[in-house]
């Protein structure tokens, strides 16, 4: 996995995970308020503070383009849509058509359509670097630890751990499955999506489901001989406390955060109204 | 004096549908001591561990007649909480035991459920990972460990939990010799540090060197206890209970049969070598024959790989440059460690997976020109995991559906299933839902899924896997009597006895190459290169070789040809 844990002596991997998981918090709290194209403006400024942290928690710069090229395709999809359905649209680049709904041309792909489509990209870059960050910096100990002083129930933080142990074996059972009933002439890659539908998973599926039963059944003998449950409190061995690096490092999110949503309502909508001019007058030659 | 921390006393239990595990069982543990139990699959052993350790009736319901004490609670009336701090149990397969991200998480999750001190946790971590050699590993993800390291993090696990049991319920049937070898000596290490185990094994020669008592169970019934010595040298009772003698204990039955008097009877190489030795310098045995065997090989090639080089995405290359050629009517044994490219080569063979240098051709031509279809038969594959590949309601389906994706139908179908499921003994139970069929039965059904689709190579992937010693050649004499009419058949194993009694040819893998290659006789008298690819030759071969002095030929692998070679003088 590209995006898994990697243990490294770094600042960021020493914060406390709070610490990491308000910056999370806080890139989704702008992502939900911004609603306005011209707020990319102030996202431009959280994504460069970003990936600051991003290269201080010593994660490589090509990783960045991997995410880009995984969310490629979440980007086109918003651009091609908003490009022809956004409301505001007022400058046509190019028309497939002309489809007039209400007061809008569907058939024409806008400039700021296209914009905006940008913009949403943006907001969804900032959240999942966020979730990067905190992910690749954060032992999956550590993040049970902050499940527990967060005060989540205990069997709530085992799940999870037993969750993302047992999806890779999921995945693996699977894909062997898969293969023993090709073994028997059967080809579920070259059927075609129809049948596949309705009955080419049922001899994959079947054996799927009563081998997971098993293994549940084993796990649950394998913990409860462990005396899971014996006591509300099971022991902490990772104990988290906070030190001056968090503190200063939670002032100067907010700080950062602060004044994006500060810029957001003063410079940010005449400087991106004047931007879009410069952008129309090019146009129109 | 040591007390008995586990008391059993006339206890009969039975499942809610009826069956009954355990008849009128009656035995005691005592402190410290480690206690083996064998017996056929089916015979209780299982059910056996599950009562001990509160699994039954708290997990598994049933009802348990007579009275069970483990140190000194009845599992029935406490919780599994607080069974939890008497008695820890391991079962076979590691990878549905383990869900931490580290090892350290996974052994300190026990106590820690306990709510012992953080100190007390640590330090119990360190002497679990101390014991099983794992220390220094606490890190790491259990992923990146082996078989053997797997199973001993999940021992780590249960010693953390410093009970005063430790219930093992085959704790070996998943790995390959060395993960075998390596949990066989953590318990080594375990018993010489006084923990009261409880082990059901099938590897008897293994256990032999770890258990102070033996217990035979056959049918729920209790067929004999007694020390390992009294148990294994009794070859009718081990006939009996289906298990397996050592080696040297059937050499030396029959040697007595044949008029020898033997006052014991060895369980090891080592006692066999002084006994036979002492005999022959008195000359009671004499080294007479020679031993012979023909190397018959038709020349035609059926399947031919060429310089075949595989690696998995990120990972160390599974097969370096293999080339070998199979001939019809081979029985060829493949054996290796657990990640030596044996089963890599097995899926190219067939098509699953796609090499990125070389190819493999079946009769000079191409197999990836074949479709999954075309290709079923030609070459099948019969899986370690039958329940990877039952789906169905009855056991006649289950054969019928390979034959409708080859386009046979109806019942042409019906009536070539039953064909094959007579073939394999399963004709009485045709209409019986598969998940209905012991394990060893499921195995021969999906064999029987395979064969229908007629291919002229068969190959077996682990024909042992958890079978105990009877079930273990179910499949291999289905390949036999299949080798006799003509199919040419390739076995992947471990079991080295299988290898001896039907293989005409065997190959040797590691990392990814093929090490040696010619007829087992040869090859299991090189302990040397054997060693490098982590096998051991079956115990009659070490005998032999290290009685080779004596006159005896080194190349012997099997009991009879052992026997063929002396004579008893009287």
């Amino acid at each position: 996995m590209t995006f898994k844990y990697v243990e490294k002596d770094t600042i960021i991997h020493k914060l406390h995970p709070m610490t990491k998981a308000l910056l999370l918090l806080a890139a989704l709290m702008l992502a939900l308020i911004f609603t306005y194209d011209y707020s990319i403006v102030p996202l431009l400024i959280v994504l460069a503070f970003e990936l600051i942290i991003w290269r201080v928690a010593g994660i490589e710069f090509w990783r960045v383009a991997i995410v880009i090229k995984v969310l490629l395709g979440i980007f086109l999809f918003f651009i091609i849509v908003q490009g022809f359905l956004y409301r505001g649209g007022v400058t046509p680049l190019f028309a497939i058509g002309h489809f007039k709904l209400w007061e809008k041309d569907i058939g024409e792909f806008t400039l700021e359509g296209l914009l905006y489509g940008l913009f949403i990209s943006a907001k969804i870059l900032v959240v999942v670097i966020a979730a990067i960050i905190f992910v690749m910096t954060t032992s999956i100990t550590k993040m049970s630890a902050l499940a527990h002083s967060l005060r989540l129930p205990y069997s709530f933080s085992f799940t999870l751990l037993a969750g993302l142990r047992f999806a890779p074996l999921i995945f693996k059972s699977f894909s062997d499955i898969k293969d023993a009933q090709k073994l028997r002439a059967f080809d579920i890659d070259r059927m075609n999506i129809i049948v596949r539908a309705f009955k080419a998973y049922v001899p994959i599926l079947t054996p799927l489901i009563l081998n997971l039963l098993r293994r549940g059944m084993e796990l649950q003998i394998s913990i409860e001989s462990r005396g899971y449950g014996a006591t509300k409190n099971p022991t902490q061995l990772e104990e988290l406390h906070l030190r001056l690096r968090d503190y200063v490092t939670f002032i100067i999110i907010i700080l950062i955060f602060a004044s994006s949503i500060y810029v957001n309502y003063t410079i940010a909508p005449p400087l991106y109204t004047d931007f879009l001019q410069y952008l129309r007058s090019l146009l129109r030659g | 004096m040591p007390g008995r921390v586990i008391e059993l006393e006339d206890v009969t239990f039975t499942y809610p549908d009826g069956t009954v595990a355990l008849k009128n069982i009656s035995f005691f543990v005592e402190e410290g001591e480690a206690v083996a139990v064998v017996g056929e699959n089916g015979a209780g052993k299982t059910t056996l561990c599950y009562l001990l350790s509160g699994v039954i009736p708290h997990i598994y319901g049933g009802t348990i007649k007579g009275k069970v004490s483990v140190a000194g609670i009845q599992p029935k009336d406490s919780s599994m909480r607080d069974l939890s701090r008497q008695v820890s149990i391991v079962l076979q397969d590691p990878d549905s035991q383990i869900f931490s991200p580290t090892v350290f998480m996974e052994v300190a999750f026990g106590p820690s459920n306990l709510g012992l001190s953080k100190e007390e946790i640590l330090a119990n971590v360190k002497w679990a990972l101390e014991v099983t050699g794992l220390s220094g590993l606490e890190e790491r993800s259990p992923d990146e460990l082996s078989g053997g390291q797997k199973q001993r993090l999940v021992l780590a696990s249960a010693l953390a939990m410093r009970s005063r049991v430790l219930v093992l319920d085959e704790p070996t049937s998943q790995l390959d010799p060395v993960g075998v070898r390596e949990v066989m000596a953590t318990l080594k290490e375990l018993k010489r540090r006084g923990v009261t185990m409880v082990i059901t094994t099938h590897q008897t020669e293994e256990i032999a060197e770890i258990a102070d008592k033996v217990i035979v169970l056959k049918d729920g019934n209790l067929l004999a206890i007694g020390s390992p010595k009294e148990i294994f040298s009794d070859v009718e009772l081990m006939e009996r209970a289906g298990v397996k003698a050592p080696d040297v204990a059937i050499l030396t039955y029959e040697l007595a049969k044949r008029g020898l008097n033997t006052e014991e009877v060895p369980i090891n190489e080592l006692e066999a070598n002084e006994m036979l030795s002492k005999f022959i310098k008195d000359g009671k045995i004499r080294v007479s024959g020679e031993l012979s065997f023909e190397q018959r090989r038709n020349e035609r090639a059926i399947i031919e790989v060429r310089d075949l080089t595989f690696e998995y995405p990120g990972r160390v290359r599974a097969l370096d440059n293999v080339s070998l050629t199979v001939y019809e009517g081979d029985f060829l044994g493949v054996i290796g460690m657990n990640g030596s490219g044996k089963s890599t080569l097995v899926k190219t063979m067939i098509g699953l997976l796609k090499p990125q240098q070389g190819k493999v051709l079946f009769r000079g031509e191409d197999v990836t020109k074949f479709t999954v279809g075309e290709l079923a038969k030609r070459i099948g594959l019969i899986l370690q995991n039958p329940d990877y590949q039952l789906f169905t309601i009855s056991a006649i389906e289950e054969v019928m559906f390979g034959l409708r994706n080859i386009g046979v139908k109806g019942e042409e179908a019906r009536k070539l299933a039953l064909e094959i499921l007579d073939m394999v003994g399963l004709k009485e139970k045709a209409e019986y839902f598969p998940f209905k069929l012991s394990f060893g039965e499921r195995r021969l059904l999906a064999a029987a899924a395979t064969l229908a689709l007629n291919p002229e190579v068969v190959i077996l992937d682990e024909p042992t896997t958890a079978q105990d010693y009877r079930g273990r050649y179910l499949l291999a004499d289905l390949a036999k009597d299949l080798h006799e009419r003509g199919k040419t058949i390739i076995m992947i194993t471990h079991d080295m006895d299988l290898i001896a009694k039907y293989a005409n040819r065997v190959i040797v893998m590691a990392n990814g190459k093929i090490i040696m290659d010619g007829d087992p006789h040869v090859i299991f008298n090189d302990i040397e290169r054997l060693r490098q690819a982590g096998v051991m030759p079956p115990q009659i071969t070490r005998l032999a070789i290290s009685m080779s002095q004596m006159g005896i030929p080194s190349q012997i692998i099997k009991i009879e040809e052992f026997l063929d070679v002396v004579e008893v003088v009287k």
